[in-house]
C-alpha cells in the first residue's frame, strides 16, 4: 500500500441503544481500490457515512479517528466538513436518479459543485463541466448539459454522478453500491469507467459493496465486515484464493458463482446457518453463533485482528 | 406433451399504432418437474411474460396452453381452478404478505379459496407445509414483521407450495436476500422440487445464480428470447453475442480489471432488422434489414442471430 490518504483507526460508531460498528481499523493507500464488504447490519454504509460526515442525527463516533489529508475529520465542524465533502472526497451512491436533482438541467448541476468549491466564472465552469462529461465518456457532452435528468438511461445518470463526484479533483472517492441498481453489461462500463479515473488521476477509491464478484474483480485490497466488526483484511487475490476466515470461507463458497460447473441437480450450495446477527449484544465473536468451528472462549472473548502475514489480518483464534 | 408451452405470444401496452411490445413473439415449453431459467435485464419483458402466463394480464395474441388446457382468453371463473396448478414466490415477501394476518391465516387462506380443506385437515396442511420450509411452529401465530427476510421468503415458498402446484413461477426469489441466505433459499427450492415436483420458471437477472439452478436457460432481449439452451451447453458454447457479453460482464476474479464492454446502451430498438444491432459487435448490413428468427442451431440449443458463434475479433478480422 502507498502512503494511506485515509486512515481510520479504532473506529466505534454509536446510536443511543446500540453500537453498529465497533473498533474498526484500516487505510485505503493513495491510487488504490479498498473495498469494504459485507452483508446488511455489517455496518458497510455506516462507515462510509462516517467519513463523509453524514452520519445520521441520532448516531455519533464514540471512539476513533478518520485521518485524512493530516486532519482527524471527527473534530471538523460541520462547515468544514461541507467543504470537503465534494472537494477533496468525491461520493456516488446507489441509486443515481434520488441523488439528482430532477428539476436541474446536468450542466447545472455540475457546475454549481465546481463553483461551490473552485469559485470561476458560470462559463468556465460550464467549459468544465463539458470536459468532465467527455471525461466520463458521455457521448456529445455539450449537449447533454442541457438535458434533464430522467432524459438520461441509469448508466448515464451514474456517469454523471462520477463527472460531478470527481469535477474538484479528489484525493478519495468513496462508492457506496455503484452499480446495484444498473443492470450487469452496464455495471462493468460503470466499474471500468471508476477504475480508468483512479488509474489516470490517481484517485483513491473506498468502494462498499455486498458483492464479492466486484471484489474480486476491481478491488485491490478487501476488508470483510460482519455485524459491526472487521473479520478479515487482506489483499483480494490473497482473499479469494486463500479466505481464513470461517466467515469469508463461508460467504465465497456460498456463492453460486463459486460452483463453476456445479448445478443443483448435483447437490446443494454450501449454507452458513442461521441468520445475520448483530453485534449489540454480544460479548464475543460477532460471527460466533453461525461459526461451524467455533471455540467455547468465542462466544465470551472478543477476537482481535491478527497479522497472519505481511498484508493479511484475521479476527479469528481458529484460522491459519 | 409438456406442462407448459407458450406459442408466438404478444403483450403489446399502449395505443394500437404506436404500441410497447414488452413481450414480442415468444416461444418455450416446459416439462413437469423442470427447471427452466429465464435471464434478461430490466425492460427486456421477462416479468411481462410471466404475469402473462398467469393470466395476471390478457395477452394481446398467441397461446398459453397449460397441461393440455388453453388458457390464453379463459375467464376469470374458468381460470380459478387452473390457477392453484400454478403458483408464484416473488421478489419481495414483505409487500406480498399482508402485514395484518398471522402465517396461520396466510398459509391456510389458499385451502379455503380452492376448496382444499377445512379445519383440522387445513390445520394438519399448514403446520406440515411451515415445517418443510423450515419454521417452527411457533412460528405460525406470529405477524410477518417479526420476521428477517429469509424468513419471510420462507413465508412466501411455503403459501406457494401449499396447493400443490405442478408450476411455480419464480420471480427474482433470492435477489433481495443476503448472500449467506441465498445459498439457503436456493438449497431450499431444490429440496421442494425433488420432494413435491413442481416445475420452475426461474426469473433473473443475475446469470451466476441461473446457471445454478436451472435445467435449461432462456436468455431475453427486448422483449424477446434470443438465446435457449441447457444450462451448461449456454455456458460453455454461447452463440448469441447477447449472452456472451452477459456471460462477460459477470465480474470474476480470473479476469483482474478487464471487463468485456457493450457500447453504451442508446435505448429503444431500431426501426428494423435484429432488435441487439444497435449495441452488437458482428451487427451486419442484414442485421441491420432481416430480423432473425429464433432456429435450431444444435440438439436443443436454439438461437435467433445471423451471426451465431462467432466471436467479435473474427468479426473484425
Amino acid at each position: 500500500m502507498n502512503a494511506p490518504v485515509l486512515d481510520i483507526e479504532g473506529l466505534d460508531i454509536a446510536f443511543p441503544m446500540a453500537r453498529p460498528v465497533q473498533n474498526l481499523s484500516f487505510q485505503v493507500g493513495a491510487g488504490e481500490t479498498l473495498a469494504v464488504v459485507g452483508e446488511s447490519g455489517s455496518g458497510k454504509s455506516l462507515t462510509a457515512l462516517a467519513v463523509m460526515g453524514l452520519l445520521p442525527p441520532r448516531a455519533r463516533i464514540a471512539a476513533g479517528s478518520i485521518r485524512f489529508g493530516g486532519r482527524d475529520l471527527t473534530g471538523l465542524k460541520p462547515r468544514e466538513m461541507q467543504d470537503i465533502r465534494g472537494g477533496e472526497i468525491g461520493m456516488i451512491f446507489q441509486e443515481p436518479m434520488t441523488s439528482l436533482n430532477p428539476v436541474m438541467t446536468i450542466g447545472r448541476q455540475i457546475t454549481e459543485v465546481i463553483r461551490q468549491h473552485d469559485g470561476g466564472t458560470e462559463e468556465a465552469a460550464r467549459g468544465r463541466a463539458a470536459e468532465l462529461l467527455d471525461l466520463v465518456r458521455i457521448p456529445d457532452p455539450v449537449a447533454k448539459l442541457d438535458a434533464w435528468p430522467h432524459e438520461l438511461s441509469g448508466g448515464m445518470r451514474q456517469r454523471v454522478m462520477i463527472a460531478m463526484a470527481v469535477a474538484c479533483r479528489p484525493s478519495l472517492l468513496i462508492a457506496d453500491e455503484p452499480t446495484t441498481a444498473l443492470d450487469v453489461t452496464i455495471q462493468a462500463q460503470v466499474l471500468d469507467l471508476i477504475d480508468g479515473l483512479r488509474r489516470d488521476l490517481g484517485i483513491a477509491v473506498l468502494l462498499i459493496t455486498h458483492d464479492l464478484g466486484l471484489v474480486a474483480q476491481w478491488a485491490d485490497r478487501v476488508v470483510v465486515m460482519y455485524a459491526g466488526r472487521p473479520m478479515e483484511i487482506a489483499g483480494a487475490e490473497a482473499l479469494f484464493a486463500r479466505p481464513r476466515h470461517p466467515y469469508s470461507q463461508g460467504l465465497i463458497s456460498a456463492s453460486p458463482r463459486a460452483q463453476g460447473d456445479r448445478g443443483f441437480r448435483d447437490g446443494p450450495l454450501p449454507e452458513i446457518p442461521g441468520n445475520v446477527g448483530s453485534a449489540a449484544s454480544l460479548v464475543g465473536c460477532s460471527f460466533a453463533p453461525r461459526c461451524p468451528v467455533a471455540l467455547p472462549d468465542c462466544a465470551t472473548r472478543r477476537p482481535a485482528l491478527r497479522q497472519l502475514g505481511a498484508a493479511h489480518a484475521v479476527a479469528c483464534p481458529v484460522a491459519k | 406433451m409438456p406442462l407448459l408451452s407458450v406459442e408466438d405470444l404478444h403483450v403489446h401496452y399502449g395505443s394500437a399504432h404506436a404500441p410497447v411490445r414488452a413481450v414480442d413473439g415468444v416461444s418455450l415449453a416446459l416439462d413437469a418437474g423442470e427447471t427452466l431459467g429465464l435471464v434478461g435485464e430490466s425492460g427486456c419483458g421477462k416479468s411481462t411474460l410471466s404475469h402473462a402466463i398467469l393470466r395476471l394480464g390478457r395477452p394481446t395474441s398467441g397461446r398459453i396452453v397449460f397441461e393440455g388446457q388453453d388458457i390464453t382468453t379463459q375467464s376469470r371463473r374458468k381460470l380459478a381452478p387452473v390457477r392453484s396448478g400454478m403458483q408464484m414466490i416473488f421478489q419481495d415477501p414483505y409487500a406480498s404478505l399482508n402485514p395484518r394476518q398471522t402465517i396461520r391465516k396466510i398459509l391456510t387462506a389458499p385451502l379455503h379459496v380452492h376448496g382444499i380443506a377445512r379445519g383440522r385437515e387445513a390445520a394438519e396442511i399448514v403446520t406440515g407445509m411451515a415445517e418443510a420450509v423450515g419454521l417452527g411452529p411457533d412460528a405460525l401465530d406470529r405477524f410477518p414483521h417479526e420476521f428477517s427476510g429469509g424468513q419471510r421468503q420462507r413465508i412466501g415458498i411455503a403459501r406457494a407450495l401449499i396447493l400443490k402446484p405442478r408450476l411455480v413461477i419464480c420471480d427474482e426469489p433470492v435477489s433481495a436476500l443476503d448472500l449467506s441466505i441465498q445459498a439457503q433459499i436456493l438449497n431450499l427450492l431444490r429440496r421442494l422440487q425433488a420432494e413435491r415436483g413442481p416445475a420452475y420458471l426461474f426469473i433473473s437477472h443475475d446469470l451466476s445464480v441461473v446457471r445454478y439452478i436451472s435445467d435449461r436457460i432462456a436468455v431475453m432481449y427486448l422483449g424477446r428470447i434470443v438465446e435457449m439452451a441447457p444450462a451448461h451447453r449456454l455456458w460453455q458454447d454461447p452463440l448469441h453475442p447477447y449472452t456472451r457479453a452477459l456471460i462477460g460482464a459477470i465480474p470474476d476474479a480470473t479476469r483482474r480489471r478487464a471487463p468485456d464492454l457493450l457500447p453504451p446502451e442508446t435505448g429503444g430498438r431500431p426501426a428494423a432488422g435484429c432488435r441487439f444491432a444497435n449495441r452488437c459487435p458482428l451487427a451486419s448490413a442484414r442485421c441491420l434489414t432481416e430480423d432473425p428468427a429464433l432456429h435450431r442451431a444444435s440438439h436443443g440449443h436454439q438461437v435467433a442471430c445471423h451471426h451465431p458463434g462467432t466471436s467479435a475479433a473474427a468479426a473484425v478480422a
